[in-house]
């Protein structure tokens, strides 16, 4: 691993516990989701950056927009049944 | 000076991190009712990848209890946000073609209040699952 890196993760991990909590429980999770496929951020920012666009720019979203998260939450909700089965049945 | 350029760099990064994390909050912008509805849904949306991402990494690692409260948190809170979602897309219908918003837009007001602590339960069982 790059020292820099390295350094980096070893330097995060001492001073997170020192942060104010929200912020600890900010970090933790972009880390530990980072580390599970980095799926959390990217998809944050973006979001922000939408909701910046409606409030802001007055960029009103759009129905396909809000059937678009829909579809996206029964997406998700199929992998997360997909991985209870996995669970209950001991598959890897 | 040397101990000060081995340092800037991973203070620069860390600063940086840090302010990208407490600055990704899309309900920063949410002010309106449709808007702190458009915020729930859309981030219970980016919650629940980062659910699927973490129960899978949490399965692998042995964790199964974690990565089941991950699911039965999705299974309780999808629904809710799923209604919050249905209403707002009436609201839309309503404004666009003249008719009762302000009965559309009370329903997604009772709709987010059981949305947004259905999602926050996720978010809290994301956090948990670490």
């Amino acid at each position: 691993m790059n020292p820099w890196v390295q350094f980096l993760e070893i330097f995060v991990a001492g001073v997170t516990p020192m942060l104010p909590p929200a912020w600890q429980t900010k970090v933790k999770l972009a880390l530990a989701l980072k580390a599970a496929g980095g799926a959390y951020a990217p998809g944050l920012v973006a979001l922000t950056e939408r909701m910046r666009q409606e409030h802001e720019d007055g960029v009103a979203f759009t129905d396909d927009e809000v059937k678009a998260f829909v579809a996206g939450i029964d997406a998700n909700s199929a992998e997360l049944q997909d991985l209870k089965a996995r669970i209950l049945s001991g598959a890897p | 000076m040397k101990r000060a350029k081995f340092l800037a760099v991973p203070f620069t990064l860390l600063a940086l991190s840090l302010y990208a994390c407490a600055t990704m909050n899309p309900f920063q912008y949410a002010k309106t009712p449709e808007e702190v509805a458009y915020a729930t849904v859309g981030h219970y949306q980016v919650d629940g990848a980062a659910a699927v991402a973490a129960g899978n990494a949490l399965h692998a690692a042995g964790q199964d209890a974690a990565a089941l409260a991950l699911v039965q948190a999705d299974e309780v809170a999808a629904p809710v946000v799923k209604a919050l979602a249905a209403a707002l897309l009436e609201y839309r219908i309503a404004v666009a073609t003249g008719g009762d918003t302000t009965a559309a837009l009370a329903k997604v007001q009772a709709k987010q209040a059981a949305a947004g602590a259905a999602a926050g339960n996720l978010s809290k069982a994301l956090e948990g699952g670490k």
